[in-house]
């Protein structure tokens, strides 16, 4: 095998581990300032230009490099999470995504009943001993996660992984109707 | 003018670019996507697409405005479905 090239399966660890391929210890690695900060703007900028638009629905709370927090919005107008997003390595892997609760504390569930399935009944909000997994494509979780189905690099330039699609798609899975977002034993 | 010939503009938001487009009330609601879609330079099939309201309701486009209760000028939302991953 050539140097540097890691293996698919990682033998006689278990099934769903085997998908975490140990490729790049990327969760807490900075690759390089000066690019994610280029690409950091650019996104802040879309999101100021663009972001007003959904002013009843989500709205910038904090930008801090390389954080943004959104609030989203109930249909009250009340804030129920966060989506906290870092570009620390934008555009090279994708933004991590965090759901925080509206003080900025990490939740590790959400209230089932306030997570709406997609078309198939399968949920993309998934519980996680570091907080909630969110399971679509654009994020670092799920490209991490399926780097050998589904690459990042093939699609970072597209639709389905532009920044305000990403915010809009995590929001469409969350019933804003509900005033308990956050799971009560979290 | 009778209810069946009524008009009115819906404004499609499309990653936060608004597209007004002029529809009948008797419409399918994906006629008026589709044209949404060719304007923000996006045309092709609907599918992995996603229309709600601003409450976050998720509206059949197969259905027209009128079963829908939306009889007047209106902001719909467009945007991709959470498409693959997830579990059951």
């Amino acid at each position: 095998m050539p140097q540097g090239q890691i293996p698919l399966i990682i033998r006689e660890s278990p099934k769903i581990d085997r998908r975490r391929h140990l490729r790049i210890n990327a969760e807490l690695l900075l690759l390089d300032p000066n690019v994610s900060n280029v690409y950091f703007k650019n996104v802040v900028n879309e999101l100021e230009e663009k972001g007003k638009i959904y002013k009843d629905i989500w709205k910038i709370k904090k930008i801090f490099y390389p954080n943004i927090f959104i609030d989203v919005l109930s249909t009250k107008g009340e804030t129920l999470l966060i989506i906290s997003l870092n570009l620390r390595n934008y555009n090279y892997f994708p933004p991590q995504v965090g759901i925080l609760t509206p003080d900025e504390k990490l939740t590790k569930r959400l209230n089932p009943d306030a997570i709406i399935p997609d078309d198939q009944g399968i949920k993309h909000l998934i519980k996680h001993n570091r907080g909630v997994w969110v399971c679509t494509p654009g994020t670092y979780e799920y490209h991490d996660f399926y780097y050998d189905l589904d690459r990042w690099e093939l699609e970072r330039y597209g639709t389905t992984c532009n920044i305000i699609e990403i915010i809009n798609r995590i929001i469409g899975m969350i019933d804003r109707s509900k005033e308990n977002i956050v799971h009560p034993d979290d | 003018m009778n209810d069946n010939e009524k008009k009115f503009e819906i404004i499609f938001v499309i990653q936060g670019k608004e597209f007004p487009i002029e529809v009948n009330i008797n419409q399918n609601i994906k006629a008026g996507v589709h044209k949404a879609l060719k304007q923000a330079g996006q045309p092709g099939s609907l599918e992995g697409w996603e229309l709600r309201t601003e409450s976050g309701e998720l509206i059949d486009m197969n259905s027209s405005y009128k079963d829908k209760n939306i009889t007047g000028p209106t902001k719909l939302f467009l945007s991709k479905g959470a498409g693959r991953g997830g579990f059951y």
